[in-house]
């Protein structure tokens, strides 16, 4: 018994003491750190929503239910200047999040991308600011030309802006 | 379908996790000696990789996020990790005796590739589905044997030549990884455009 | 266990033991930050926090925790330090978060930390412990700065931003995987040059089985688990 109880029983004991301790300092951490990064997170929101939609002056809350496949959120403008739809699309390496603000008229008022992980040098030149601005004053992603060599990437970005322009339609 | 060809070649060829992603680099310079060990480790490696992937997918969808414990996610993957491989040993020990003496060694060594945790992570950040978690797990694999191959053949012949003094050992292992790393980056650009 | 503070556990590993030029632990993280020298910065200041902590913490639980036990309690202390300092990280500093990616939870693996955690925090006193984990912290600093300042310079003509070389004048392979390698391989090569020889006739220490790219030869040499 006093065998089992050292080979076995105390180090579960010292290793599960460990674990739980560890998990309560993390919880406080997590506590203090969430709020901080959280509000990190709604300034660059906002800021990339006024990039899109420059027009407008101050964004709704989010409607994040009843959307379209792929569309996270869609916010109004308070001004009536438009929506700006956020959009995930599947690229080719990871996730290719994007904003996308549409004018009631159902042009694209600009496109930016949140988060890529595209090929360095090839789809990345796609998710780039001089190429996302193309889309401006079009109503249709295909009014712009693919980058040769990024299929992938490209397909990944103008089905995300399809997407929002159909979210925003839908508004 | 044609998404989980794109990640696999993906993870093979472009985006190798050796040589163009950095990572389970140690044991690709400790180990990539000689051939034998080269490819059972790297078959070591993938059957972990797929097994740790595949564990570890419902672990976080299902326990952690829906609870709202995502930042325990480092802590519980690589305490996952490390009990899986020994698991693995145990069985290979019982069962395929064999194996797991010519393996034994490099076992332990898997539970700290970065690899392995580098691509549960990967898993959750792109938001791969349980099949292309592992689709991506076995690529990775494959990348990883794919180089340690390639390279093995390349430091034989390294071990052979003349070196100037102070580049015997590590240095010259490294300048050789550059030029098998500086091949594949031929690869960019090879799956992007597979699909027309 | 009452030892003396001894200063050469913090002088060790800036140079002569550099965890990383010398032991050749850490390469993943070296290879992948160094393409711009902050990034190296920010790396090794993350990780100094992380083995600072585990190397006390470990330390001062080295009499209560059970030899067979030994390695997972060491992971679960190393993974939580690692995810306070992603948190504090991702709050206070989010440039540096995106800049690290995935090599910030990569820290858990890093050999280095688990290795000193084996080889001498779960033996030796706390003060030592932590002098060993600030000198071997430095000394990775140093290192990623070097690598990612060499490769930053050549490869993108900028050193912390500040523009140094015109843009026609970059070699864009050093930020790339390949130039990683190449200058990682030069820059020991140089501190081979640096001690004479003296590095490459010492008999690879063992940093721990868990250790990287001796730790094969190493157990092989029948330090088994």
């Amino acid at each position: 018994m006093n065998d089992l109880t050292k080979s076995f029983v105390i180090p579960t004991a010292v290793l599960t003491i460990i674990c739980l301790v560890v998990s309560a300092a993390l919880s406080l951490t997590y506590s203090v750190a969430n709020p901080i990064i959280e509000e990190n997170n709604r300034i660059t929101e906002q800021a990339a929503l006024m990039e899109v939609l420059p027009s407008a002056d101050s964004f709704g809350d989010a409607v994040t239910a009843g959307l379209p496949d792929g569309v996270n959120a869609v916010y109004t403008a308070g001004n009536g200047a438009g929506v700006v739809c956020r959009v995930t699309s599947k690229g080719y390496g990871g996730n290719v999040v994007i904003m996308v603000g549409v004018d009631p008229e159902g042009t694209i008022c600009g496109v930016k991308v949140l988060e890529q992980s595209e090929t360095q040098g090839l789809g990345s030149r796609v998710m780039a600011a001089d190429y996302t601005s193309r889309f401006t004053g079009k109503t249709g992603p295909d009014e712009v030309d693919s980058i040769a060599g990024s299929t992938v990437s490209s397909t990944a970005l103008k089905n995300g802006i399809r997407a929002a322009l159909d979210a925003a339609k839908g508004v | 379908m044609n998404q989980l060809i794109i990640i696999l070649l993906g993870a093979v060829l472009v985006n190798n996790v050796v040589l163009t992603q950095f990572l389970g680099i140690c044991p690709f310079l400790g180990v990539s000696k000689k051939l034998d060990s080269a490819v059972g480790m790297s078959l070591a490696v993938t059957f972990v990789l797929i097994l740790a992937s595949a564990v570890t997918f419902p672990i976080y969808h299902g326990l952690l996020e829906s609870n709202g414990f995502g930042y325990m996610q480092t802590v519980v993957f690589i305490l996952v990790i490390a009990a899986l491989v020994q698991l693995v040993e145990i069985i290979l020990k019982r069962y395929v005796p064999s194996l797991h003496k010519s393996l034994g060694i490099y076992l332990p060594l898997i539970t700290t590739n970065c690899a392995v945790l580098g691509v549960t992570i990967q898993n959750i950040d792109n938001s791969y589905t349980f099949v292309e978690s592992l689709f991506y797990a076995f690529g990775i694999g494959m990348g990883f044997l794919l180089a340690m191959v390639l390279f093995s053949g390349v430091r034989q012949r390294i071990d052979s030549a003349p070196i100037p003094k102070f580049f015997k050992g590590m240095p010259s292992v490294l300048i050789a990884a550059s030029l098998v790393s500086l091949s594949f980056m031929g690869f960019s650009g090879v799956v992007e455009g597979i699909f027309g | 266990m009452a030892e003396k503070l001894n200063l050469k556990y913090l002088t060790a590993g800036l140079i002569k033991e550099n965890p990383v030029l010398v032991l050749l632990l850490g390469t993943c993280p070296t290879l992948a930050v160094t393409t711009m020298a902050q990034n190296g910065i920010g790396m090794g200041i993350a990780a100094t926090l992380v083995l600072l902590g585990s190397n006390v913490v470990i330390s001062l639980l080295s009499r209560v925790i059970p030899d067979k036990v030994r390695i997972p309690c060491y992971i679960v202390v190393i993974a939580g330090f690692v995810t306070i300092v992603q948190l504090l990280v991702k709050a206070y500093t989010p440039d540096l978060d995106k800049a690290l990616g995935i090599y910030l939870p990569l820290i858990v693996v890093n050999c280095i930390i688990l290795g000193r955690a084996e080889m001498f925090a779960s033996k030796n006193s706390v003060g030592n412990s932590a002098l060993d984990a600030i000198g071997m912290g430095i000394g990775f600093t140093i290192a990623l700065l070097v690598i990612g300042s060499i490769r930053e310079i050549l490869g993108a003509g900028t050193w912390f931003g500040l523009r140094l070389l015109p843009e026609a004048m970059t070699i864009s392979v050093f930020s790339l995987p390949p130039g990683g390698f190449m200058t990682f391989g030069f820059v020991v090569a140089i501190c081979n040059w640096i001690s004479g020889g003296k590095i490459l006739q010492r008999k690879s220490k063992c940093a721990g089985c868990a250790g990287c790219a001796e730790g094969a030869e190493c157990a092989e040499g029948g330090k088994a688990e």
